[in-house]
């Protein structure tokens, strides 16, 4: 398999977790499509560089984490794209097989999980992309010992919408 | 590590839940949970949490969230294409390549070094993000515009559509005919037929100048290469524009430019290349038939051109007695109102019986605001046509040390250890950047103080309001100083912890809990001796007991950056 077939075959398999982790990070849909796209070209560009890149998918995940913030920056006289989120969790049409409790703690869930810190909410995210700690320590800029511990206060926090 | 016995902490639990833990730790909590009820069931509840996070995610992802705008490109091209390209140095070497072109441009001119400075990095700057991710930048763009073009009032307008043979003239915009229905014939042919090409093409022809037109063209394009560069704006020499393009190897419609000027990101001129049919260049007529035909001036206010002539401000006062010291503080406190005592290219000295406020290069719009205001103050006199006297602006010397074409081994091994840290070349590019850009904002800052340190060196020898004035703009620059290089600090740390690793810092030595004890006994230390000067308690005081207080606070403030790396 060639390089470019290798990233090719990447690109296939993650573009779409990619795309949506930008939406999470305020980016709206053509720029988060744009810059899904622009980190498989540098996934390619370094790869051809011979940079040791052990875990494809955090490499990714942390280009992306990187790049969508200063995508972000750049559009900084508009405003994060924040799409009706809890009118879509509620709207049975678009969750035909969740129960009515179901789509009600997940709107729950949802306003507990706005109510993390930054760094809490960027770990929780990376985290469920599949992250371990030191790739998200690495793509924020802080130890693998903080991720541990920003991970366990926002677990911590959300615990109480599942006892609810 | 909790013992067999006790029980396992939050942090742990959750480490095991994510096999986080080493072996021996990951068999220690094992043997601890098979015996503990209240640590398992503390561990389900995570695990409860973990499962709902994903089935949040699920649901967002797959229910709140949009598919992506467009059709996603085909990787397999875009690869092809960026081989096909010639290569683009790192960004150390294209900052160093134009710092080093700065410095050697420094010893033919250096009074102007400050502006120079300012100006090259942010081109550079500029020149990096666009060689950085131009599709990104193109997206990005073009939703600003179409934005900008949203909070504008939609009016009709005349333009004029250049193919080979041909000039025709259309009034687009809202509420309006077109005025193909008044042309001859031929014309209305020529139109019909230019608009059927648009058409075809999935370009907006009802609009085609505007920002939106663009991107919804480009936005259906499977496969398209961006480029985004910065041009004169062919209509105001002293504008500029960002000119837009996309090419594509698909569709009737091969390579679309748009060009958008700078100040407000009006489309001013835009070329269509067809295959089969070649170029339509479409531009706004000047000659508007309604009051709609304002449109540009109403919203772009050309910037005064030339400099400003050199007015005698105050020249009605009569002028006898000699310029004081604080005549000059009261103009420093106004440049200093106006940011202009930052990077500036601006001298204010004494000189008989006025205070000389000089310059060259000075931008136009702050030429204006510093002759507002100095109107008032008598004994000034303004000239921007002359450069600073020597020493008013760093000098040559004080420039960076960026000349030599190659950087030394050691700062490549460096590099090199950063770049491990971060995670990449490009992490290390992004944090360059940032660094470098505060690095200039507190140079400029650092250097305000120390001319007005050299000014000013004996604030009793003012008056009380000039030395209130004084201690103000100083308490200015020492905040923000202090803001700029605590986060500088900040953004430091992983460079510190990569140089620290690679041996080249003192390790203070162990892990965080080492960490964490040391800041426990150096807070404590620093506690004893607050207590001893402020709170009556008693303890060894020494000659060295000030200084042994402030290396301690200073060690504190170091080892608890160590708690974050």
């Amino acid at each position: 398999m060639t390089l470019q077939d290798q990233v090719a075959r990447l690109f296939e398999e993650t573009r779409d977790d990619v795309y949506r982790y930008l939406l999470t990070i305020g980016l709206h849909p053509p720029q988060a499509q744009e810059a899904t796209q622009e980190v498989f070209l540098r996934l390619y560009t370094a790869l051809k560089r011979n940079e040791e890149i052990r875990n494809h998918r955090a490499w990714i995940f942390r280009v992306a984490h990187n790049l969508g913030l200063k995508v972000r920056a750049q559009q900084s006289s508009h405003e994060s794209y924040e799409p009706e989120i809890e009118a879509r969790m509620m709207d049975p049409e678009l969750n035909p097989e969740q129960s009515l409790l179901e789509r009600e703690r997940m709107v729950r869930f949802h306003r507990a999980v706005e109510g993390l810190s930054e760094q809490q909410r960027r770990c929780l995210f990376l985290r469920l992309e599949g992250l371990r700690y030191p790739e998200i320590g690495s793509a924020l800029g802080i130890s693998p010992s903080a991720v541990g511990e920003f991970l366990r206060r926002a677990l911590t926090r959300l615990k109480k919408v599942g006892d609810e | 590590m909790s013992k067999l016995t006790a029980h396992i902490s939050a942090d742990d639990l959750l480490r095991l839940a994510d096999g986080e833990l080493s072996p021996r730790e990951t068999e220690q909590a094992k043997a601890h949970l098979a015996a503990c009820w209240q640590c398992r069931a503390q561990l389900e509840e995570m695990e409860q949490a973990i499962a709902l996070s994903v089935r949040y995610r699920d649901s967002l992802y797959q229910r709140c969230f949009p598919s992506p705008p467009a059709p996603w490109c085909d990787m397999q091209q875009r690869l092809a294409a960026l081989d096909a390209a010639p290569g683009s140095a790192s960004f150390f070497e294209r900052v160093q390549e134009k710092l080093g072109a700065l410095a050697r441009g420094l010893v033919v001119r250096p009074r102007i070094w400050a502006p120079a400075m300012a100006a090259l990095l942010a081109v550079a700057i500029i020149v990096d993000q666009f060689q950085n991710a131009p599709s990104v930048r193109a997206a990005a763009l073009l939703q600003q515009a179409t934005a900008a073009a949203d909070s504008r009032a939609s009016k009709a307008r005349r333009i004029q559509l250049r193919t080979r043979t041909q000039r025709l003239a259309r009034t687009v915009g809202e509420n309006t005919q077109d005025s193909s229905t008044v042309l001859a014939a031929a014309e209305r042919r020529s139109l019909s037929e230019l608009e059927g090409l648009f058409r075809t093409a999935n370009y907006d022809w009802n609009d085609p100048l505007s920002a939106r037109a663009f991107q919804s063209w480009r936005a259906g394009l499977a496969e398209k290469i961006d480029e985004v560069v910065k041009v004169s704006d062919p209509r105001s020499p002293e504008g500029d524009c960002f000119e837009l393009r996309t090419s594509t190897d698909h569709g009737t419609l091969e390579q679309a430019s748009l060009r958008l000027r700078v100040a407000d990101l009006q489309p001013v001129e835009s070329k269509l290349s067809f295959r089969g049919f070649g170029p339509v260049e479409i531009s706004e007529l000047s000659d508007q038939p309604t009051a709609a035909s304002s449109r540009t001036s109403d919203t772009f206010v050309p910037p005064p051109t030339g400099p400003v002539a050199p007015p005698v401000v105050g020249e009605s006062t009569p002028v006898t007695t000699p310029a004081t010291p604080a005549d000059e503080l009261r103009v420093y406190a106004a440049l200093h109102e106006l940011g202009a005592d930052l990077g500036e290219p601006v001298e204010v000295r004494r000189s008989g019986d006025r205070v000389l406020v000089e310059g060259m290069g000075v931008a136009p719009e702050m030429q204006q605001k510093l002759q507002r205001e100095l109107a008032a103050m008598p004994k000034v006199q303004v000239d921007f046509s002359l450069p600073p006297a020597a020493g008013s602006q760093p000098s040559a010397t004080e420039t960076r040390s960026t000349a030599s074409s190659l950087p030394h081994p050691l700062v490549v091994r460096w590099q090199e250890a950063i770049a491990k840290e971060l995670g990449g070349r490009s992490a290390v590019d992004r944090l360059g950047e940032k660094v470098l850009e505060r690095m200039d904002r507190i140079s400029a800052r650092a250097h305000a103080v120390r001319n007005l340190a050299s000014r000013f060196p004996d604030p009793k020898s003012l008056d009380e309001v000039s030395r209130q004035t004084l201690m103000k703009i100083r308490i200015d620059h020492a905040q923000a100083l202090q803001a700029e290089v605590g986060a500088l600090r900040q953004e430091l740390i992983p460079v510190h912890h990569a140089l620290r690793r690679g041996g080249a810092l003192a390790d203070y030595g162990g892990g965080w809990p080492e960490v964490a004890h040391t800041i426990f006994g150096l807070s404590r230390d620093v506690e004893a001796k607050l207590a001893i000067l402020f709170g009556g308690a008693t303890g060894a005081v020494t000659e060295e007991f000030p200084t042994q207080l402030f290396d301690g606070l200073h060690e504190l403030a170091d080892r608890t950056g160590q708690l974050v790396q």
